[in-house]
This record gives C-alpha cells, structure tokens and sequence, in this order.
C-alpha cells in the first residue's frame, strides 16, 4: 500500500461577491488548513454538509481552484503546477461529478465522451482507439450498442457508468467522486458503489465525496468529516460511525434516517 | 438607499469617461485639419500653423485628451473649429428638443409597452395574448423615421391639431411644447413600445413558470392577487434593467425623427457639424449622449432597487 | 433529434411565410439588375410623381424615377449594409465577448469595462461619430454600425461564454485533460452556437433600419443611389401632396425587418420550447377528469382524502396508473418510489397542481372538510381554488418556493389573508404564532427577512408555515426535505411529525428514502414506474417485503449498521426495454417467470399486503432488521 496523495495545509479562499453590487468582495476560507493521505487500494470518503468545503477539496486537488499548502499527486507537486496544467497531471488524476447530465456536454454521444480523453492522452490510432472504447464500456458494465447515445439518450445510471469510463480512460491513478452517487436512485446508486469497489485496485486510489455518512460507512475504507472548512473527526468507518468523539459527527450520525426505524413504533 | 445611490453615480463617472475617451481617440483617425475648416482654403501656412497651436492639435495626443476632459468636467467642450462659437452653447439650445424627444418616446414606449406586455402576460395563452403579441411583432418592427413621416403625412397635415414642423419649447408654453413632441414622441416610442411588450410579456411568462408561482397557488392566493402582486414585479425586473439601453436607442432615433420634423436638434447640429469636418461639435454630441445615457441608467437603476431589494448594498 | 435550418415540423405557418420572403428578398438582391425593369437612377420628367399604374406598378418619384426599380436596387443596399454590419459586429464582438468571458479575471474586467463604455454610447450615435472619423458612404457607415454594435455584442457573447463556462461540463472536460483552444472550439462554441445566430439576426434587422436612417439623413448611400432610407429622403420632401411616395419604401423595411425577427424569434423559441408551448406555467393547472365506474363513495368515519382509479398522463408517458389510496385523519400515507416512479404526479394531482400538457383522469378524488365533502372531479377554476385552500402544501425546493421580493412576513399575510375572516391585528399575531410553531426562532426578526437572507431549512420552515395558514386537514409533502443537509433534513422530520400529531392531521409524504418513509409514515405505498407495486403498514413493509422491487430498495438503502459492506459488482446491463405485456419490474427482477410476462399484475392481497407480484406467495423476501449483525 503506497501513498498516492498527500495533502498538507490545504487552504481555499474565496472573495465572496454576495451580491452583484457587493464592490469589495469579503474573503471567505472555505477550505481551513487540512491534511490527509490518499493510499493505493482504498477508497478515502470526506463526509460533510453543504458549505463544509468538501467539494472545494476536491477541485483544489484537480487544479480547478487556487489554494495555498502542499499538495502531491502520484510525485506531481500540484501546488507548483500552472493554473492550467498541462495533461501529464491531468492524466494521474480524474473525477467523476455529480450529476452526469450537468458534467458531460449534453450534445456529445458516449462514444465521443470516452474517445476524447483517449485521443487526449495519445490513442490516436483508430483501431485501437475503438476497441479501448469498447473495453472501458465492458470495465463499467455497459453495452457497446450504447456508444452513438448521446449524454440526454441514456439513463441516470448508464450516464455515471459512461462518467466513470471517460475518468478511467486515462488509467488514473487517483478518482475523486465528487457526490458521484448523489443524484442516482438508490438502487441505481447501490450497484454503481459496487463498481466503484470493483475498480479499486494496488494501483489505484479514490477520493470518495459524500453527504450520506451510511453510503460511506458500507463503501470507503477511512473517512474524514469536514465541517466549515477544517476535519473534525477521522478514521476507519466503524470507528466513526460508531464512536463518534466530535458532537458534530454525533448530530450527524444521528440524523441518519433508518428504514429500519419502522419497525419500533 | 443613499449608499447604493452614491455608489451607482461613482461608477457611472468612469464609464462616461471612457466613453469620452474612446470618442477622442476615434476623431483622432479622421485627417480633416481644423486649420483648413476655421480658415479655409487660401490661408497662409504660418495663419494655419498659428491656428493649429492655438488650439492644441500639436500636443500629444493625452495632454490633448486631459485638456478637454478637464474643460469637459467645467461644462466647457471647447470651441467650434468652424465658427466662433462654444461647443456647449450650441448644444445646450438644442439639447432641449433631442432630450425631450426621447424622453417622449421613452414615456410612450414605456407606458404603452408595459401596458400591452401586462396585458398579455395576464392573459398568457389565450387569444388576447396571441392578439398583443402578433401586434407587437409587428410593430417592433417599424421604422421610426416612418411613422413619422407618415404621421406628418396622415395626421399632422390633414388636421390641425398637432404641428407638422415647428418645435416648441417648453420654456415658451408648456401645452405647445406637449403639442410638438406628441406625434414625434409616438414616432420613436412605437417599435420600442413594441419591443418592451413583447419583452414584459416573455418576462411574465418566465415568471409563470417558477415554483414560487405554484406555491403562491398552493397556499390559495387568488389569480388576480398572484398576477398583479407576485409576477407582475418580479417580471418588471428584466424590463428595467434593459431600458437603459432603450434610452440609448431612443436617443439615436430622436435624431433621425427630429430631421423629420425638421425641429431644431442636436441631429440637426452635427449633421452640420459633419459636413463642415467640425470634429468638435461631434465629439460634444457624443459626450453629452453617453451622459444623458449614464443618468437615465442612474434613475433606472434606482427603480431597479426599489423593485428589487435584494441588489441593495447594505 | 436533428436540427435544421429552416422549416421544422413546429413552425407556424408564420415562420414559413416569413423565411419564404427572406429567401425572396435575398433573391432581389442577387438578382435585382436583371429584375428591374426600368434603370432606377434615370428618371423620365416626363412623368413625376405618378401613382401605381401600368407601365410604373409602384409610380415615379420627384425625378420621375421608376418607385419599383428603386425598391429593387435598395434591397440589395439593404441586404449588403446588413450583412455586413452584421459581420462586422460579430467577427469583433464574438470573439472579445467569448475570450475574456472564457478567461475571466482581471483581463475581462478591463475589457469589460471599455465595451461598457462604448456600449453607454447609442449605437447610431456612435455610427456617426465614426463617419464623422472616417467619412460617409454605405461602405463606411455599415462599417460604423457594425463596431457600434459589436460592444453589444460582445457583451452578449461574454455573457453566454461566462454561463458556459460555469456549467459544470466544461470543469469535466478540463479535467480529462483539454487544452483551452479544445475546451473553447469542442465545447463551447458548439453549445453557444445557437444564441449567437439568434443574436445575429437581431443585428441584422438593427443595420438594415439603421442603414436606412444613415441614408435618410444623407450619410449612407450617395446620391443618386437609391437606397430605401433615401427614397424616403425624397418621399418626405413632397409628403404634403403626394403622401403615397413613402409607402413602398417603408412597407419594404417594415417587411424586411418583420421576416428578420420573425425568423429569429423561432430560433429563440426552438432553444426553450416549455414556455411557448404553455405560457400560463403553473398558473392554469389542468382539471382532474372524471373517468371510470361511478360508484357511491363509502364513508367511513375520520376519512379525509380518497383516491380512487387516479391516472396521469403525457402525451408521450403515462405518469401514474391507476393509483387507489385513501388517508385518514392523523395518518401519514407515505409514496415512496424512484425518478419516474410517478410518485410526485399523484401528490401534484391531489394538490390540483399538475400543469398542461398532463392529462389527469380519477373515478373519484375527495376531500372530507368540516363544511362537507369535496371533489376536484370535473370542476371549475373556482371550485379548484376551494378545493386548494382545504390542502397545504410543501414543495421540494424551500429556496425556489418562496417569492424572491417579499419578506416572509408578507407572503405569511398574503397566505393568512386568503384563509379568510381575519382582522389585520389578528393577521400578524397568527404569522408569529405559525413562524413559531414551525419552530424557527425569533420569529418577529425571521418575519422581516426575505427569502434569499435565510438558510434553505428556514424557507422550508416557512413553506411549512404558509401551507399551515389556511388550517388545512391534509398536509401534502412533496420530497421536503431532500434539498436539505442531513441534519437539517432530521430536524424538518421531527417538526413534521410533531405538527401532523399536533394537529391531527392527514400527511401524504413523497419520498424516495425509505429512511425518511420509516420516520413519519403509518402507511406505504411503493411505486415504480407509475405503478403502485405494494402497499402495506410501514413496519410490515420493511419487515417482510411483499414485492421483490420493495426487497430490492430495501437493500439497496445505505445504512448505518456495522458489517454490511458494498460488495465489489460489476452487473453487465444490457439496455434494459420496457416490456410490453406483463410486470414491468420483470426485466430487473431476480424472481422473474414466465408467468411474470404475461399479463400486467394486479394489486391483491398477500399476507396482509396489498402486491402487484404474481408470485408473492412462492416467494420467501428478506425485509430488514433492527441490527443485521445480531440476526432477527
């Protein structure tokens, strides 16, 4: 087990423009000085609310946001790249977002939304580029006969599916999931977290982002919880879940909602 | 309110400024010489060149710029490269018909405009929308200068109420002066009336559709009470804010329709100006237009924030 | 679904009348020499000033020139002046606009800030300051109109490249590694491609008026040329006597523009079809049909609402089918199903919400109020109204429910206002009264804010308050509170249970967490795919599952009990069609049968279920436990 990811200090700042007329933006620190480890063969999970900076967290480490601190990805010091790097350390790391219908260009077919990446990262010879497509859509579960859908023909689930195959196309070897389940059903959800298991290898790692502290506890081998910018609690998820020492995890672990709660009243 | 009103007219100096600025430098490429149109063809080399320095068209070309503005800032654009006379004193007798024209036209496109647009937003989707709206479409796209010309042709001429061609200020008599600019005004305001219904009704559409709407439903306010409380403001919004650039194409237009009218106004001045290569007076026009733009934004963005609370800086 | 330039299934009439005369328009202007049949800057003064007639279809101007071979030549001034201000303002404008939208910071700041300035200066204001510059003639002043527009322009094209550049597409792609020239050519452009043609029609119908003016005041075209605008020149010089001399000029600009805008609006209406197809939104739902059998309805005693045969429909889906329920007064019926279960549709017909183009048909829908029953079967707009005020309801998302320009205090009194029968005083003491029993602290303070100064579990708080205005017995929530965060999400639970026992009231609960179904409901129904699939006690449902679909959600809920851990799956999904006889969960069903196949499945009774599974009985379904760790 090598460490892939080591994030030291992490910090964001915004200028917060509040309003349209707002003249001098206040500064806000969405991200507040935290540090962790991503290690091969696991999934990591930051846990938080909406505002904690989880998200932030993720897009620091894509270089899609300024931030101060260290952080390296795979032997790549991110904090000395340019503000666009170029595609060698696009190529270490990829993500998967949200809501598939939002992050892939609603225009482009599946077929083009995993042969860019490829064509990006040097597959340039057609044969080949076909058959690794068909490949990454076999990796994910899906059929080849969904290449010509476009992001809008296909359902929720075979989007993220197709999502997951664009991130893997360029052998990565760090996935950050920003709330990657968020919008699937849950029986969607459910055999797409399977996959995500499935993929996790020596070789890899995954920086799970969630709001479902259950969803992380069954899927992700540690997890932080990050509440206004800085991590409150963390380690493996038994321990977490079930002896939680900061009171925010508690109220956390106690909102959970239980099916199984019927079943007393 | 004062703060966001103060800070509203700070930004509107440096727009004006630039705006000034990008004129000047624009005159700049022209290769007419002031000397040749105060004096004309046949003077001296040296009357020329005397002429030339009195004027500054030797300095560089900032410390020409920084002159003007500085006189601009006093109310003086200089001198008239044709004639003796102050820049600002032609234009400020004209301003009054250029100005007054579209307001005018802003007032019959607002009033009529939102009017209409109301009109059929109530009543979206029903044959009285598709009527207002068919109406609009075509009426946005009439030419001002047209219906003007056709309003002197088919009104003006035949009856004897409104005056084809004599300008009254207001000064004078106010009732003439209404009189004056009624069939002008209609003139400008008509396609731009048609543009701001068409544009307040889209608005009240849009607004239709937000959840809002169906919780004001939900909780039973009545039909009246959600159209005419509820999306009637929030759909003035848009509207307000894209009016400021109407001023601006009223303005414009006033020009066109005052040579209609054959009225007295700034259009007719710098047509003048143009023909004689009397930079100065165009670049005073210009001035004065970006100006009288940047303070009907300033009022239209006051009503904006009273309209919408939330752009108020606090 | 392929796009094409001109003529779609969806134009009106309209629109193909108005491309037909813009393709003949620009055939004049191609053709127009070989069309004209006289030369239009020869005038014979033999014959000035005539009206239409044979020889001379449109007349002769002062100079005795043929009206109707002007008109031809002005066209192609017309269509030259407008295609190329037009190429001018977007070859400027679209590129400044797209890059420092693109790049952002400081740069577009600066740009932005002359664009804003040149902008401030009325278009036609500044075409004439730059002929002033440059010198008049219809080369330069459509030269001229077209840097007056491109400020406009360019700010249009920023605008769009600045919203593009937000979507979340473009962070996706930057992160598979896309150099910006890619990001911008393979991404953007494509996607703004649209508003730009749009935005160049506008321009378009702007210069062709524009250029007439110019040529009205004499700075277009030059003498004799004819142009439409200084036809009019001529026109107005003997408008006193021969008025008809500027109407065909104008009638062509008029025409020209109106085709122009014409077009461009159905371009505008092709990109957000919804708003046009019904733009009354939500204001007009549509009115629940009466279909099926008609029976007496059976009263039993605390009975609130009865469905009965409830169905929804879209042109091209049928939402829900068939749905039969009832709820009584103090019960939670909670629907709990997945996106496209048609779950919301139910609860939106019940609200008497749903909106065109729905198709909403029920044997019976009624309410039982104090004042006796209600139907919202076959009733009328008024009747909808009384119907609405028996019912609260809460909405997904607090934050877009809440009117954006009122405090909260405000819409509380508007909602008071309408419950009727209530003095002003009594009014304000009722909304501080219901801000506090939805438990929002300081609810004097909370009254005077407006939507967009509280936190999204605040709003929901108020929504909550506001349907409670009317003193409702039937409480309908839809989703409430899944745009909340976790803790907030419980919070609003407990305040939900809290209120219905309260206040004895009828709650109708939409969800799809069977975890927040497990909190407030008594009953459950599962849907899928408009289907109801299994109904049963809440405890029963969880415990002993009577349909595989409801065994399936039941595992797939993430929960928070030690041992269980996501096992790593790839499932091969093959694209899974909807089937067209029999159970439509089949396809994903692991139980699935032949039987399964046959005939759709109707709702029986199973072990004190209700199921729409044929094989419920041979079925043995796990359902879940307290602790899966220590066994049952």
């Amino acid at each position: 087990m090598t460490t892939l990811v080591t994030v030291d200090g992490l910090t964001v700042r915004f200028k917060r423009r509040r309003r349209l007329t707002e003249l001098r933006p206040e500064p806000f620190t969405a991200v507040d000085g935290i540090s962790f480890e991503l290690k091969s063969g696991a999934i990591t999970a930051i846990v938080g609310e909406s505002g904690s900076g989880k998200t932030t967290v993720a897009r620091a480490l894509l270089r899609l946001v300024p931030f101060e601190g260290e952080v390296t990805v795979d032997d790549v010091a991110v904090h000395e790249l340019p503000r666009y790097p170029g595609i060698d350390y696009r190529r270490r790391i990829q993500a998967v977002f949200q809501d598939p219908l939002q992050a892939l260009n609603p225009r482009h077919s599946a077929e083009q939304l995993i042969g860019e990446p490829l064509r990006v990262h040097g597959h340039r010879d057609a044969a080949d580029h076909s058959a690794r497509i068909d490949e990454l859509l076999e990796q994910v579960g899906l059929d080849a006969e969904l290449r010509p859908r476009t992001t809008r023909e296909l359902s929720g689930g075979q989007r993220q599916r197709v999502a997951i195959a664009r991130a893997l196309a360029s052998e990565p070897r760090v996935l950050v999931l920003d709330e990657a389940l968020s919008a699937l059903d849950v029986t969607t959800g459910n055999r797409v977290a399977g996959l995500l298991r499935a993929l996790v290898d020596a070789d890899n790692s995954m920086l799970f982002i969630a709001h479902d502290l259950a969803l992380v506890r069954q899927l992700c081998d540690e997890v932080l919880v990050m509440h206004h910018g800085r991590i409150v609690e963390r380690g493996s998820p038994d321990d977490v879940c079930d002896r939680p020492q900061d009171p925010y995890t508690q109220r956390l672990i106690a909102a959970i909602p239980d099916p199984a709660d019927a079943l007393g009243r | 309110m004062t703060r966001t009103i103060l800070i509203r007219i700070a930004s509107l100096i440096p727009l004006v400024i630039l705006a000034s600025f990008v004129t000047f430098w624009l005159l700049q490429l022209t290769e007419t010489d002031p000397a040749v149109v105060r004096l004309g063809d046949d003077a001296t080399e040296e009357a020329y060149e005397l002429y030339r320095e009195e004027i500054g068209v030797n300095d560089p070309f900032l410390v020409q710029y920084g002159s003007w503005l500085a006189n601009a800032a006093t109310g003086d654009l200089g001198e008239s490269w044709h004639g003796p006379d102050q820049v600002s004193e032609l234009i400020s007798e004209r301003l009054s018909v250029t100005i007054s024209l579209a307001l005018g036209g802003l007032f019959v496109a607002v009033a009529i405009g939102m009017v209409a647009g109301v009109a059929a937003g109530v009543r979206a989707g029903r044959p009285a929308d598709g009527m207002i709206t068919a109406v609009a479409s075509s009426g946005q796209a009439l030419p001002n200068f047209w219906v003007g010309i056709l309003l002197v042709a088919f009104v003006a001429i035949p009856y004897d109420v409104f005056p084809a061609t004599l300008y009254t200020g207001p000064t004078e008599s106010v009732w003439n002066w209404l009189l004056s600019i009624t069939l002008p005004s209609i003139a400008l305001g008509t396609s731009a009336a048609a543009a701001i219904a068409r544009q307040t009704r889209a608005a009240f559409v849009r607004v239709l559709h937000e959840p809002y709407i169906r919780t004001a439903l939900a909780v039973g306010l009545s039909r009246r009470s959600i159209l005419y409380r509820t999306a009637l403001r929030n759909a003035c919004i848009p509207v307000v804010t894209s009016a400021a650039t109407l001023f601006g194409t009223l303005l414009g237009g006033a020009i066109v329709v005052e040579a209609v009218f054959a009225y007295p106004g700034l259009g007719n001045l710098v047509l003048v100006g143009i023909q004689n290569g009397d930079l100065p007076i165009v670049l005073g026009f210009v001035f004065v237009a970006a100006v009288a733009v940047a303070l009907v934004q300033l009022v239209l963005d006051i009503t904006y924030t009273i309209i919408d609370p939330r752009t108020r800086v606090s | 679904m392929k796009r094409r330039l001109a003529g779609t299934e969806g134009d009106s009439t309209f629109v193909k009348v108005a491309w037909g005369l813009i393709i003949l328009l620009g055939g004049v202007a191609v053709f127009g020499p070989t069309l004209s049949p006289y030369d239009p800057n020869i005038g014979d003064f033999q014959k000035l000033l005539q009206g239409p007639n044979g020889d001379h279809w449109l007349g002769t101007d002062n100079l005795g020139r043929d009206t109707l071979s002007r008109l031809i030549a002005g066209t192609r001034v017309a269509a030259l002046a407008g295609l190329e201000a037009t190429a001018i303002a977007i070859a400027v404008g679209v590129p400044i606009g797209i890059t420092v939208g693109f790049v952002g910071g400081t740069i577009d700041r600066l740009v932005m800030r002359v664009v804003d300035a040149v902008a401030a200066i009325p278009a036609l204001v500044l075409a004439i300051a730059i002929i002033a510059a440059i010198g008049s003639g219809l080369g330069q002043a459509m030269l001229a109109v077209g840097l007056a527009f491109s400020a406009s322009v360019a700010r249009l094209a920023r605008g769009l490249a600045l919203a593009e550049r937000e979507r979340l597409y473009v962070d996706g792609a930057r992160v598979v590694g896309l150099s910006r020239p890619n990001l911008l050519g393979r991404h953007i452009l494509p996607n703004i491609g649209g508003p730009l043609v749009v935005i160049a029609t506008t321009v378009f119908a702007a210069a062709i008026v524009i250029e007439a003016g110019l040529s009205f005041l004499g700075l277009g075209v030059p003498i004799p040329d004819a142009s439409w605008g200084s036809m009019l020149t001529d026109a107005q010089r003997v408008h006193r006597n021969h008025p008809w001399q500027s109407v065909p000029p104008g009638i062509a600009i008029f025409i020209s523009v109106l085709a122009i805008n014409v077009v461009g609006d159905s371009l505008l209406r092709r990109r957000r079809g919804e708003s046009f197809d019904h733009p009354a939104g939500h204001l007009e739902p549509v009115i629940v049909r009466k279909q099926g059998e008609h029976t007496e309805p059976v009263r039993e005693p605390g009975r609130v609402l009865t469905v009965r045969s409830l169905s929804v429909s879209y042109p091209e889906t049928t939402a829900v089918l068939d749905a039969n329920f009832h709820v009584d007064q103090g019960e939670v019926v909670a629907l709990v199903g997945e996106s496209g279960s048609g779950k919301t549709s139910v609860v939106m017909a019940i609200a008497g919400l749903l909106t065109p183009p729905a198709d909403v048909g029920a044997a019976e829908l009624s309410l039982n109020t104090p004042a006796g029953d209600l139907s919202l079967l076959d009733v009328s707009r008024r009747e909808q109204y009384g119907w609405r005020r028996n019912i609260g309801v809460v909405f997904q998302e607090p934050a877009a429910s809440l009117n954006p320009l009122q405090t909260v205090g405000r819409q509380m009194t508007n909602a008071l206002k309408r419950a009727g029968g209530l003095s002003r005083r009594e009014i304000s003491e009722r909304t501080i009264e219901l801000l506090n029993a939805v438990g929002l602290p300081h609810p004097q303070e909370v009254a005077r804010l407006r939507p967009d100064q509280i936190s999204g579990g605040m709003a929901q708080r108020v929504v909550i308050a506001q349907a409670l205005a009317s003193e409702p017995r039937l409480l309908v929530a839809d989703e409430p509170t899944t745009a909340l965060d976790v803790t907030i999400q419980a919070e609003t639970i407990a305040l939900l249970k809290q209120l219905g026992e309260e206040r004895g009231l009828a709650v109708v609960l939409v969800t799809h967490d069977l975890g927040v179904a497990a909190q407030l409901s008594d009953r459950t129904l599962v849907m899928y795919q408009g289907r109801v699939v299994e109904a049963a006690l809440m405890a029963d449902l969880v415990a002993s599952p009577q349909h595989p679909y409801t065994a399936e959600l039941l595992e797939s809920v993430p929960r928070n009990v030690p041992g269980v851990r996501i096992e790593p799956r790839i499932d091969h999904l093959t694209t899974l069609e909807v089937p067209t006889a029999g159970c439509l969960y089949a396809p994903r069903c692991p139980h699935a049968a032949d039987v399964c196949r046959q005939d759709e499945p109707p709702l029986r009774e199973v072990n004190g279920h209700l199921t729409a599974c044929v094989r419920a009985d041979d079925l043995d379904l796990a359902g879940i436990t307290r602790n899966p760790g220590v066994g049952p």
